[in-house]
């Protein structure tokens, strides 16, 4: 979706800057293929989507009381185009993807390339998932005595 | 899986966005597939395949549920044609009443699937934990919510105005989905799972909020109903908020100590007083407690549910109190579920050598929950002027505003009128600090200032065994006795060593959810053995094919003489 | 010589040479060559289509398929030129087979070339059976009990649909017979459907009903397509590549044919009923069978069945979206079925193996290959940016507008197909690596195009063929 490609001049530039916005994202994640293994590259990118989500955010915020504005850009279905609208309840909306991208990529940021902040602790998680049709465990934990029963 | 990081964001901003029915359900579609390859960024850990495959089922279910409703509205409007499905083309043409409710359906499959109602949930408390923390977070308090806003798109904007019974479904399963959300994440004992279950508890006390919302404006009381949606909304701010602080805690924590065991955690608070801190305030704040700012969605609902006796429709006036004692229920044991995750986790003694050797998590992490902390507050004790934000988004979908809130004297928020109730989050968060420093004051002054330091008494057992602390299974083993039997047909045996041995006794725990139980498992055994029976055609020999060749012609011939 | 006879010359001239050339490295580059000259001089057909004479016409619909045929013929055969290195190194392919193959492969091409531009019925018959016959000789290229098996298969199940499709093309010219007289104008297509109206009902619908299952035999409609899983499984990759994305459509485009030789009726059976339920019979049992596929090519093979049955469905729902829904998948289900097939081939190779448990942990071991396998699995699963996305949007939107259970029917089994492939998906993309049998040189640049071709027309159809599509959807009525 190229940046170029607005056709309808009639809109809000909250609604182009958010568009922008997305574009953004979607190059980002473009560059991050090569960026991934070089050093760095993953706090290049956190730090970048949180700066893009931070603008989100501030446009989101403002337009919460503005009229609705709407863009159709060419891509698509064809005929149709691809429809856009920016009216409150999607300010709203961009308010909660702004925040939470804007709060959970400086969070990202502050971990080493290599060591993502979570995962599953390399199978140290107790086998069986809980809605499994039975789960059965010995113990609490493989290591912790028993709960004595009340 | 760096590149789809920025991918989900794009795609989760593009739904909102979105004004036809294709842009939505690309960016919606899009944003499954981005988080599925994030929820498998560990796939090396089979466990983490699989929470990322029946978090891909569920999500290509919903997809195709939305699909489907989009083509009913579509089909409301200029026939079959592309233009009919850009958003403004179904509005211009509502759906006929019965389209309208299947929309509703299909829309409560769709979306409550992505969002996590019972009994479409399954994929949360699998996918959450599996993901790294900032994506939990990212899926927990900001995925379900886009979620929530494809709801209120479709359901309050396209499918024209509601019937009169539109909120009882919603109702219906909204009530069971915030008791039966809490009640699993009681019986967790993986942080992170625990998070997850909280998610859906959350999402479903927003549908009770848009269930009223529905409820009151079809039967004539739309300032009831923007009431109503305004605390759902509300909710789905704080939700994002306290919910995305609270795995960045869980998230410091597992990088400080390589755990997500309750089990093996237990006194951080000493360790990581800043990550404590924080987390206290997340956990206070999902537990609806003032100044907060869960407290202020969850009384704005209650405000509506206490409007309820003014519908004139007898069931509603029944449902609505019942799942007002549901939703209470659902915050009482929210509390219990926090109280049992921050003092399993934080307070205490450490359980194991990991958790006594952590350390406080960096910068960035701090900065970030220190921010949603402080913003936790801020919402609890200004409401108002988030209540008045909130109004252009409620105005065009039930036709009025709520009166504003922001100029209030002393920041209170009166929700219906003066005489009936009113909210003072800044009183009480200057009530709640002064008391507690005078009654911290007072204690110093006038309690026993000849501490003594000493060995805790052992009961003459020596050895200073951290194991020996209250856990997390224990704690929750009055509700799993109550609840957990007939719902999740929790078992507990207990092994004691004959009698002479020195080996410890052993309890198991067994539990089992009913939705899987009963609607999924079958579901796939039923795939599997469909799957198998279907397979003998792969293996027939070649008079076989030739039969059913000549078999499939008979059957054309039959049909064309039939037809003739 | 006009353009079209040039098309059809260059592939039949092609096979002669290859079959003369014994050094297969030179022949590889030939069939590169002679595949790029089809294919510019598909282009120069298509953007100045010759009248519609007695034996050749172009129209919007055949223009689509030529294109389609021209560009994924040529990329097959780099992906090919690749390809033997590998098979005559490890010697599974002697040079004299491979001289066949590369031989073969041009007559596959001119013959599928001839079933769509020609207007007469019979040519078409001919052409199509060459494409089966030789398509047999490829399958059983390795001479191994299994791919004996499969071509033995291949050629009996081939031969009743040939003999069943010669039945329909001779009652047609019957019927044709006392409305237009003797002669070749009673196989001519555009005649045809010009004066339909006046034909026996009766005969044109018995017509029909053996077209339909001569064809079919060849789309892989259920239950005809027992020969498909095999012949996709033990032939050459490449060719499972062509049979996936290219023959089955040339087949399609021939029951399309008659499909609107026969709505053109007014009198005769509604084609449409009996397209939906071979349609979606085909769609849900291969949904069904992907589940217990234990062989990856055979697995994609199924869900070739699939889709070949969602287009069905989508032709026999008819009408401007569905029918533009079907052909978009058409064509992008071929891109994205040929790239699944080059990254199998590739992986298979990698892996010395093609049983699903011996090909595990693929974007570990092999990161590229493996992401974009990956990525066109997703795409032909209907995920986003991929164009199979919005031609099932399409269809599953349209279809439950109009005929709400049978979208409901459409739904779960485009759900039981997805499901099915995420699952085999997890497995061949992640996990714990399986070991390697050895280097191999992966011919990425027909992969990305494919994909890169797909991913684009999802999010962005060009409005030139956003057009041609609608045209011809409408041709199709």
């Amino acid at each position: 979706m190229p940046a170029s490609a607005i056709t309808s001049a009639a809109s809000a530039p909250a609604l182009q800057l958010l568009v922008a916005g997305i574009v953004a994202l979607v190059l980002l994640a473009a560059g991050a293929v090569p960026l991934a293994r070089k050093a760095g590259g993953s706090a290049l990118v956190y730090g970048a989507a949180a700066a893009i989500c931070v603008l989100v955010l501030g446009t989101a915020l403002s337009s919460l009381g503005g009229a609705p504005a709407s863009l159709i850009l060419p891509p698509g279905l064809p005929e149709l185009g691809g429809r856009l609208r920016l009216d409150a309840l999607a300010a709203v909306g961009l308010d909660g993807d702004g925040l939470g991208g804007a709060a959970a990529s400086p969070f990202a940021l502050g971990f080493p390339p290599g060591c993502a902040p979570g995962g599953a602790g390399g199978g140290a998680s107790p086998p069986g998932a809980m809605p499994a049709t039975s789960r059965r465990r010995n113990g609490c934990c493989p290591s912790i005595p028993p709960s004595w029963p009340a | 899986m760096l590149p789809f990081y920025p991918a989900f964001l794009a795609g989760m901003m593009l739904v909102v966005l979105a004004d036809d029915a294709f842009t939505f359900l690309f960016g919606w579609e899009f944003m499954s597939l981005a988080s599925f390859a994030l929820v498998v960024s560990h796939h090396g850990v089979a466990e983490n395949v699989r929470a990322g495959l029946v978090y891909l089922m569920m999500a290509a279910f919903g997809t195709l549920a939305l699909m489907l409703a989009f083509g009913l509205l579509a089909a409301g409007g200029e026939g079959v044609s592309l233009q009919a499905l850009s958003f403004s083309a179904m509005r211009a043409h509502g759906p006929t009443p019965l389209a309208a409710a299947v929309v509703l359906g299909l829309a409560l499959l769709g979306a409550g699937s992505k969002a996590g109602l019972v009994p479409l949930h399954v994929w949360l408390p699998l996918a959450h934990p599996a993901a790294p923390s900032h994506v939990s977070a990212l899926m927990s308090g900001v995925m379900t919510k886009v979620a929530v806003y494809g709801f209120i798109r479709i359901v309050f904007d396209l499918a024209g105005p509601p019937a009169w019974w539109w909120g009882v479904p919603v109702l219906l399963v909204a009530g069971p989905t915030a008791v039966a959300g809490v009640l699993y994440a009681l019986m967790q004992t993986d942080v992170k799972r625990v998070l997850a279950c909280s998610t859906i508890e959350n999402i479903g006390i927003i549908f009770v909020g848009l269930g009223l919302a529905l409820a009151f404006e079809a039967n004539g009381a739309p300032a009831v109903a923007a009431l109503a949606l305004t605390a759902a909304l509300f909710h789905v701010v704080n939700h994002a908020l306290f919910k995305s602080l609270l795995f960045f805690g869980a998230g410091a924590v597992l990088v400080a100590t390589g755990e997500k065991r309750m089990g093996m955690l237990g006194g951080l608070i000493h360790a990581m007083p800043q990550t404590a801190l924080a987390m206290l305030v997340g956990a206070a704040a999902i537990s609806a407690l003032p100044p907060l700012n869960g407290f202020v969605s969850e009384w704005l609902t209650f405000q509506a549910i206490l409007l309820s006796p003014d519908l004139p429709v007898w069931g509603l006036k029944m449902l609505i109190p019942a799942v007002g004692a549901l939703l209470a229920l659902a915050a009482a044991l929210a509390a219990a579920c926090f109280v049992r995750l921050y003092g399993i986790v934080f307070l205490g003694r450490p359980r194991s050598a990991a958790a006594s050797q952590a350390r406080e998590a960096d910068g960035f992490t701090r900065t970030a929950m220190a921010s949603l902390a402080v913003l936790c507050l801020a919402a609890g004790i200004l409401p108002g002027p988030v209540i008045d934000a909130l109004q252009g988004a409620v105005a065009p979908l039930v036709g009025v505003r709520m009166t504003g809130q922001g100029h209030l004297a002393w920041l209170s928020i009166i929700p219906v009128a003066e005489g009936r109730s009113s909210y003072n989050g800044f009183l009480v968060f200057v009530f709640i600090a002064l008391s507690a420093s005078l009654a911290a004051l007072a204690v110093h002054a006038f309690g026993s200032r000849a501490v003594r330091r000493a060995p805790a008494w052992d009961c003459g057992f020596p050895g200073d065994d951290p194991l020996a602390q209250y856990s997390a299974e224990s704690f929750a083993q009055p509700l799993r006795r109550v609840f957990g039997r007939s719902l999740f047909a929790a078992r507990e045996t207990v092994t004691m060593p004959p009698p002479g041995d020195m080996a410890p006794a052993r309890l198991s725990v067994s539990e089992r959810d009913p939705a899987w139980a009963f609607l999924f498992a079958p579901l796939g055994r039923a795939v599997s053995a469909l799957s198998g029976r279907a397979n003998a055609i792969a293996h027939l020999n070649i008079r076989n094919y030739l039969a059913l060749v000549f078999g499939a012609l008979v059957l054309l011939l039959v049909v064309l003489a039939l037809w003739a | 010589m006009s353009l079209v006879g040039l098309l059809l010359a260059i592939p039949s001239a092609a096979a002669l040479v290859l079959a003369l050339v014994p050094d297969w490295r030179l022949a590889a580059r030939l069939n590169v060559g002679a595949s790029a000259a089809s294919f510019l001089m598909v282009l120069a057909v298509v953007r100045d289509p010759p009248a519609a004479g007695p034996l050749v016409l172009i129209d919007g619909l055949n223009s689509i398929v030529l294109v389609l045929n021209g560009f994924v013929v040529f990329t097959t055969s780099l992906f090919s030129a690749r390809y033997v290195v590998h098979e005559a190194a490890t010697g599974r392919l002697p040079p004299l087979r491979l001289r066949l193959y590369h031989a073969l492969y041009q007559v596959l091409a001119f013959a599928m070339t001839l079933a769509l531009v020609t207007n007469n019925l019979g040519v078409m018959w001919v052409a199509i059976e060459i494409a089966t016959l030789t398509t047999v000789v490829v399958v059983g290229l390795y001479r191994t009990h299994e791919a004996i098996e499969a071509a033995w298969k291949y050629f009996m199940l081939g031969s009743v649909g040939i003999a069943l499709a010669l039945f329909g093309t001779i009652l047609v010219y019957v019927a044709a017979q006392p409305v237009v007289g003797e002669g070749q104008d009673g196989m001519i297509w555009s005649v045809l459907v010009g004066k339909v109206a006046a034909f026996d009902p009766g005969l044109i619908n018995l017509a029909f009903v053996f077209l339909l299952l001569g064809y079919g035999t060849k789309v892989g409609l259920t239950p005809l397509n027992a020969w498909l899983p095999d012949a996709h499984a033990e032939g050459p990759t490449p060719v499972s590549a062509v049979l996936s994305g290219l023959l089955l459509n040339v087949a399609l485009y021939a029951v399309l044919r008659v499909k609107m030789l026969v709505a053109a009726h007014p009198d005769a059976l509604a084609p449409g009923p009996l397209l939906m339920a071979a349609g979606l019979a085909s769609l849900l049992l291969a949904g069904v069978m992907l589940y217990r596929r234990r062989d990856i090519k055979r697995l994609f093979a199924y869900s070739s069945i699939e889709h070949m049955g969602l287009m069905v469905f989508a032709f026999g729902i008819g009408g401007p979206i569905a029918n533009f829904a079907g052909l978009l998948h058409m064509a992008m289900h071929a891109l994205t079925k040929s790239a699944i097939y080059f990254a199998v081939g590739a992986a298979a190779q990698a892996k010395g193996s093609q049983r699903l448990s011996d090909i595990t942990g693929l974007t570990q071991s092999h990161p590229a290959l493996g992401w974009a396998l990956v990525a066109a699995v997703a795409a032909i699963m209907g995920m986003p940016p991929a164009g199979v996305f919005m031609s099932e949007f399409l269809l599953v939107t349209s279809t439950f507008a109009r005929m709400p259970a049978l979208g409901v029917a459409l739904a779960v089994s485009l759900l039981l197909g997805f499901g099915a492939l995420a699952g085999k998906l997890a497995g061949i993309a992640f996990g714990t690596p399986s070991p390697d049998a050895g280097p191999v040189k992966v011919a990425y640049g027909p992969i990305f195009a494919h994909l890169a071709l797909v991913f684009v027309a999802g999010v962005w159809l060009p409005p030139a063929i956003a057009d041609a599509l609608r045209q011809a959807a409408a041709a199709l009525g």
